[in-house]
């Protein structure tokens, strides 16, 4: 493992606006596909030990429907689509013109899912190919349901339990229907130096 | 919500708790304590959590693994192919209710077991409509009484429960619910 970086202000800002303009990227993406305007909060970074993950995220004891999956190319990181379980039934009754809504998510209903997963993904890591400046590609999303405080289990099991992560979080929500959600992009601390390494070089200050 | 399993299953062998959403973890972790101090042998019925982090946390809740079997319906969604775990029966995925009532089947065969605790007719919820999950509730009733051993089904408060809970209400020895 590599050693852990510390973070400066600075660079912990540096990644904030890094999120913010892969989110804005994503809620444009999102915003088309649902046809609502999309309204996004400031970026939220910080450095956590894995087992405080979920709670950032969403509510403990909330039910969520998460859209995950890992960077393989370009760069080490995981990347998160929580959607409360309402919000993802009132998405999935906008994205299929049901005003009523959905009653449950069927075969049809989960590949709609993941589909709109990659496409948000591909739309977040857009920003940050655009930024550093390279390819980033990603496994295709998988969909869970679970509890807010079990969501990032989905995500971290390669990642050990001591682990510190950087967790970089941004919620949105659509007013009609009401649809709340986050985009998390996270990365080990281990794995985060080369990513440090390339905004350093690219704010002049390597 | 204060929920008493160990004496609520003494005079019912069937039971629904219908739990808040805030107060749900909470909740579980005091009815697996109960299971865990009346019971030997419980099968645990799990559509939520990945096997390791629920293990871990009813570690360290001082629950006894050994007295558990489980029936894991989420852990291959996020992992294809997990190590095998002794008392650990995978199932692809929470949808998958034909494979999910062989593995509870093949358990109740194997396992010998006191009780049947399902973790949660919710997460059923997500991806049947309320007519199919009470015709599988049915059926795995129909098998853990042909066993004779008790279960303990939970599900949150949630409108979208409100039909399956009504349809289940007869069938159930008891179902407790918050006070209104």
């Amino acid at each position: 493992m590599s050693e852990k970086p510390e973070l400066s202000d600075f660079e912990l800002d540096a990644l904030r606006e890094t999120a913010n303009i892969g989110t804005g990227s994503a809620s444009i993406a999102l915003s088309a596909l649902v046809g609502q305007k999309v309204t996004i909060d400031v970026p939220k970074t910080s450095v956590v030990p894995v087992r405080q993950v979920g709670d950032r995220i969403s509510r403990a004891d909330e039910p969520v429907i998460g859209i995950y999956s890992s960077l393989q190319k370009g760069m080490s990181g995981n990347i998160l689509f929580v959607l409360p379980q309402t919000s993802a039934f009132a998405l999935m009754g906008q994205l299929k013109n049901r005003d009523e809504g959905i009653a449950h998510l069927g075969k049809e209903e989960m590949e709609l899912l993941k589909k709109l997963g990659s496409v948000v993904c591909s739309a977040y890591l857009a920003g940050l190919a655009k930024l550093f400046e390279q390819r980033i590609e990603f496994r295709t999303p998988n969909i869970v349901s679970t509890v807010g405080s079990s969501i990032v289990d989905f995500m971290l099991v390669q990642i050990a339990d001591d682990e510190e992560v950087l967790l970089i979080s941004v919620a949105f929500n659509t007013e009609t229907p009401r649809i709340d959600g986050t985009f998390t992009l996270l990365f080990t601390l281990s794995t985060l130096a080369p990513l440090l390494e390339k905004l350093r070089r690219k704010m002049g200050m390597a | 919500m204060e929920i008493d399993l160990k004496s609520d299953l003494k005079t019912n062998r069937l039971i629904l708790t219908v739990i808040p959403t805030q107060e749900y973890a909470e909740s579980v972790a005091g009815m697996v304590r109960d299971l865990n101090a009346s019971y030997n042998r419980v099968i645990y019925v799990s559509l939520n959590k990945l096997i390791n982090p629920l293990r871990r946390e009813l570690q360290d809740r001082s629950v006894d693994l050994g007295k558990f079997f489980f029936v894991d319906g989420v852990t291959k969604t996020a992992i294809p192919n997990p190590p095998e775990m002794q008392n650990c029966i995978y199932v692809p995925s929470p949808d998958d209710m034909t494979k999910l009532s062989i593995a509870i089947t093949k358990v109740l065969q194997t396992f010998d077991p006191d009780c049947l605790f399902f973790e949660s007719l919710s997460t059923l919820l997500i991806y049947e409509d309320p007519m199919i999950v009470t015709q599988f509730v049915h059926s795995l009733i129909n098998k853990v009484n042909a066993y004779g051993i008790r279960a303990v089904f939970t599900c949150l408060d949630g409108e979208k429960e409100r039909e399956l809970i009504r349809a289940l209400a007869l069938t159930m020895d008891k179902v407790i619910e918050p006070p209104k």
